[in-house]
């Protein structure tokens, strides 16, 4: 292939080759992938044990029959309102739970040897974020391309959210009474969005509390329930 | 992250430029995807799909080049996972996610004749600008390091016409460890054109 020498019209030619295809590739790559899709993948669930303490010791329990709802009451103007409808679910979540792992209900009026107990809060979070949007705004590109695409305005948009958190306290009542103190030998946070339907948040609730106890193998009753 | 997209449009514009005042040089623009290794694999193993490559080579004789390489690729994973520690588990779905970004000059030896497909053998020695990212929950882990890095290369360029080339290129990109920031590597594919 014989080359001709330098041509201008060829040589710009080159130089949009070499432009669409950066633009091209950089698109692609620009394209984010593997955001989350739904608002339970923002779920987290924390467990926090006594390495010290034996938990082989325990055999009964005592699940407190009232979901404990914190409020702010020093900013009462960012509390938010916690509906009650989901507390007998969280109740029995817990009780199943317990009792699978081998722990034995008993009846107020006896002395247990653990207590558990839930309590659940939610907090207002804001989020301010400012873009550009690319080509977006024809007529606004001001001064350089009135009537065309232009650049735009940064726009700012603000958004807020619910979070919440259950918490999920297991309390040594020996131990509690012997220092006069509450006693927590184990305890489960659920933090997340607290957003959703009705639907959603009970399957959440339910995908979350149990995975509290799944990932705390260490609180199964080996003597009266052996590992599954 | 727009800047950075901006200077990989505007690199081929104004190289061009230069191009015209200084001579023979080629340019390139490639599609790349990346396998991840090593530590790379073990922060996010899947293969990344999202990757582009812009080179500009100076012609200092028939069979050998210098020049400069920028990269962009992007790798992630998600994946639910436990992380446990003395007394505290923690259990999330952390999305995982690496930008590399290497800057790096090369070199290249060409086999064959000048103007038919040609075989080359090449590498490159520079900085890559690694940001590693943990979305967990509400949220997010971020570091970013600037790694010393090198890479060996072999590819084929095929003449498509006396100015236009299809080029595939294999490349083991590797960066050194640099302080708690474990070493990065990965093997990319690419596939795309140069001109001059």
């Amino acid at each position: 292939m014989h080359r001709p020498k330098f041509n201008r019209v060829t040589w710009a030619r080159g130089r949009v080759l070499g432009a669409v295809a950066g633009l091209a590739i950089t698109t692609i790559v620009a394209c984010y992938p593997g955001e989350p899709s739904n608002i339970g993948e923002l779920d987290m669930v924390t467990t926090v044990y006594d390495t010290a303490f034996n938990y082989q010791t325990n055999r009964t329990f005592f699940q407190l029959d009232t979901v404990i709802h914190i409020r702010d009451t020093a900013n009462p103007a960012d509390t938010v309102f916690i509906s009650r409808q989901f507390d007998q679910e969280m109740i029995n979540l817990v009780r199943t739970n317990m009792v699978n792992l081998g722990y034995v209900s008993v009846p107020s009026g006896t002395q247990p040897d653990v207590i558990t107990a839930i309590s659940i809060t939610a907090s207002r979070n804001y989020q301010a974020y400012s873009f550009y949007p690319w080509w977006g705004y024809p007529g606004y590109g001001w001064p350089c391309c009135v009537g065309g695409p232009g650049w735009g305005w940064p726009t700012t948009v603000v958004t807020s959210y619910r979070v919440g958190s259950v918490f999920i306290d297991m309390i040594d009542v020996t131990r509690s009474i012997s220092t006069d103190t509450i006693q927590v030998i184990w305890n489960g946070t659920l933090n997340g969005p607290f957003e959703g339907t009705e639907a959603v948040t009970a399957q959440r609730l339910d995908r979350l509390f149990n995975q509290s106890f799944v990932q705390s193998e260490y609180l199964r009753l080996l003597a009266v329930s052996p590992t599954p | 992250m727009k800047r950075i997209v901006l200077a990989l449009i505007a690199v081929p514009l104004l190289s061009a430029s230069v191009a015209e005042a200084q001579g023979d040089w080629w340019w390139g623009a490639e599609y790349t995807v990346s396998v991840p290794l090593g530590a790379t694999k073990e922060f996010t193993d899947n293969t990344s799909w999202r990757g582009a490559t812009l080179e500009a080579r100076k012609i200092l004789s028939q069979n050998l080049t210098v020049g400069l390489l920028f990269g962009w690729y992007v790798f992630d994973e998600a994946k639910v996972q436990t992380v446990s520690r003395p007394g505290l588990d923690v259990t999330g779905l952390p999305y995982n996610y690496l930008n590399s970004f290497p800057i790096q000059a090369t070199a290249h030896y060409y086999l064959g004749k000048r103007r038919g497909t040609r075989l080359h053998v090449g590498g490159g020695a520079g900085v890559t600008i690694n940001e590693r990212r943990t979305d967990v929950g509400l949220y997010r882990i971020q570091e970013t390091k600037a790694q010393f890095s090198v890479f060996p290369e072999i590819g084929v360029s095929i003449p498509l016409n006396w100015s236009l080339r299809g080029v595939l290129a294999v490349r083991y990109n590797y960066s050194l460890k640099s302080g708690d920031t474990p070493a990065q590597e990965y093997v990319g594919i690419s596939v795309g054109l140069a001109w001059n």
